[in-house]
């Protein structure tokens, strides 16, 4: 079990890619390609830092949720809501979003919102029951993720999305039953896949060809290899669409 | 185009939320999609067929000409491309148009009458939705189930009679509401909890007949109500939106 979020996100790498890569903070960028972001204001209580993820306007006031019992709020006066000009402009003057809005069992959740039952979460928005979380939106009952959004039940993943049941996934969407798929899209019951597209139960194959056992782990040593260096130099490897759309050189 | 059943059951929403019914739901789509993540209708690939693409997480990049409807299955999955032992990510990515469209629909349980939508379950009556699970008389709604006679919601659950409601549950009969539960006939209300017949409260619990956090009783709640209602038929009415929202009221200022 890791200690901390980073090492976490060091262990993650190693079962997905075979190789750690360095540190969290250097890969935020690469991370935050599938999600929104998480906003930020300061509390009119206490001034301290107010994270949400709704579009409220940016002027607006903003309290964390824990200081909700110190809210002041000044009480309408009959001048106030004699017509729609005074009725609005009192609420408006009077609104304050709340931000921070965590609940449940919480432990070591940071510039995050809409947690609850979280344990070990960074930077993520709506994050239920899960654990290890980092750069991620829309998480239940997942472990181990990282840029990841709109899953559930999953575990060790990085930049992957919409995936149900499914473990040790990069740069792949759309997967049910499915563990050790890279670059794919749309492969239900499948293991060991990479660069594969509206599969279902299968096993080994790149591009859609099933291969040999050893063939394949051969290969895909050798494109985890390539995947983690470049990783290592830029800190960023090219998304699913640009691989997908044969975009890179 | 809407069809008769979803537009007949706007009309009934409206009429309970503003004593009015609204018709002409094509006409609102633009101010119900303001704040839920919608979907773009594009043609599909492979067949003649339109597919609803949702705009959230991955799928805002997928390219317009590599989408493609779920009844393409059998014939992409068939698809493949040669694999060699010098191959690289780029060689490979080379090879990759040939095989990598992108199937946006996602069906599943007993549908009935649902258009222009992508990602649902047990759905009666729906109109671009995405991502709505055993709901029925719903429309231009994102990431919701269990919800009933519900247009332009996103991230609710059991939300019925109701507009413009966004992560919240246990709502009825409401308009504008932001991150609520358990309450009924409430309008531009964020953070309540059990809150009934009530306008412009926040991060309040057990509430009745309040304004903006003030409860004024029920005679009062019921003028300042007709007020607010008419303001807001005439401006749909006459504009088929609403510049004011549960979002932008905090800073609100007239123009």
């Amino acid at each position: 079990m890791a200690n901390n979020i980073n090492d976490a996100w060091k262990s993650t790498c190693k079962i997905i890619l075979g190789s750690e890569i360095g540190d969290l903070k250097d890969y935020e960028q690469f991370l935050k390609r599938y999600i929104e972001p998480v906003r930020k204001n300061k509390s009119l209580i206490s001034s301290k830092d107010v994270y949400y993820g709704a579009p409220y306007c940016q002027n607006a006031k903003f309290v964390s949720m824990d200081e909700i019992e110190q809210m002041k709020v000044e009480p309408l006066g009959a001048d106030e809501i004699k017509d729609i000009d005074s009725l609005i402009n009192a609420a408006s003057e009077r609104i304050q979003y709340a931000g921070n809005k965590l609940g449940g069992k919480i432990q070591d959740v940071a510039g995050s919102e809409n947690c609850s039952d979280a344990f070990f979460v960074i930077d993520s928005l709506d994050v239920y029951t899960s654990e290890y979380i980092a750069y991620c939106q829309m998480q239940k009952n997942d472990k181990y993720m990282f840029g990841c959004c709109w899953c559930t039940d999953n575990n060790f993943c990085i930049n992957s999305s919409e995936m149900e049941y499914a473990n040790r996934q990069f740069e792949s969407t759309l997967s049910m039953n499915t563990s050790d798929a890279y670059y794919s899209y749309n492969c239900n019951g499948c293991q060991e896949v990479m660069f594969c597209f509206n599969r279902r139960s299968t096993r080994y194959a790149i591009g859609n060809n099933q291969l040999e056992k050893g063939k394949y782990l051969a290969l895909k040593e050798k494109l985890l290899n390539e995947i983690v260096d470049e990783l290592k130099k830029k800190k960023t490897v090219p998304s699913l669409i640009e691989v997908a759309t044969g975009k890179v050189r | 185009m809407t069809g008769k059943g979803i537009e007949k059951a706007f009309q009934d929403t409206t009429k309970m939320i503003f004593g009015k019914a609204l018709s002409g739901l094509d006409n609102y789509e633009e101010w119900l999609t303001t704040r839920v993540t919608k979907g773009r209708l594009r043609g599909s690939s492979t067949s003649k067929k339109n597919v609803y693409v949702p705009t959230y997480g991955m799928f805002r990049f997928i390219p317009d000409d590599r989408v493609a409807d779920l009844g393409s299955f059998m014939q992409l999955s068939a698809l493949n491309i040669p694999i060699e032992e010098a191959d690289t990510l780029a060689s490979i990515s080379k090879k990759m148009p040939t095989l990598a469209t992108f199937i946006i629909e996602f069906e599943e349980g007993t549908n009935l009458d649902v258009e222009s939508s992508s990602i649902y379950k047990n759905l009666v009556n729906a109109y671009k939705i995405v991502d709505c699970f055993y709901s029925k008389h719903i429309a231009y709604s994102f990431f919701s189930d269990h919800c009933e006679h519900a247009f332009g919601i996103s991230k609710c659950f059991n939300c019925n009679f109701s507009i413009d409601v966004h992560d919240s549950r246990d709502i009825i009969r409401s308009f504008e509401v932001d991150f609520s539960k358990n309450c009924a006939d409430v309008m531009f209300c964020h953070n309540c909890d059990n809150v009934r017949e009530s306008m412009f409260c926040f991060n309040e619990k057990n509430l009745r007949y309040a304004i903006a956090n003030t409860v004024v009783g029920r005679e009062e709640y019921t003028k300042v109500k007709a007020i607010l209602v008419d303001y807001m038929l005439e401006q749909l009415e006459r504009t088929h939106k609403l510049d004011l929202d549960i979002y932008n009221v905090g800073c609100w200022k007239k123009l």
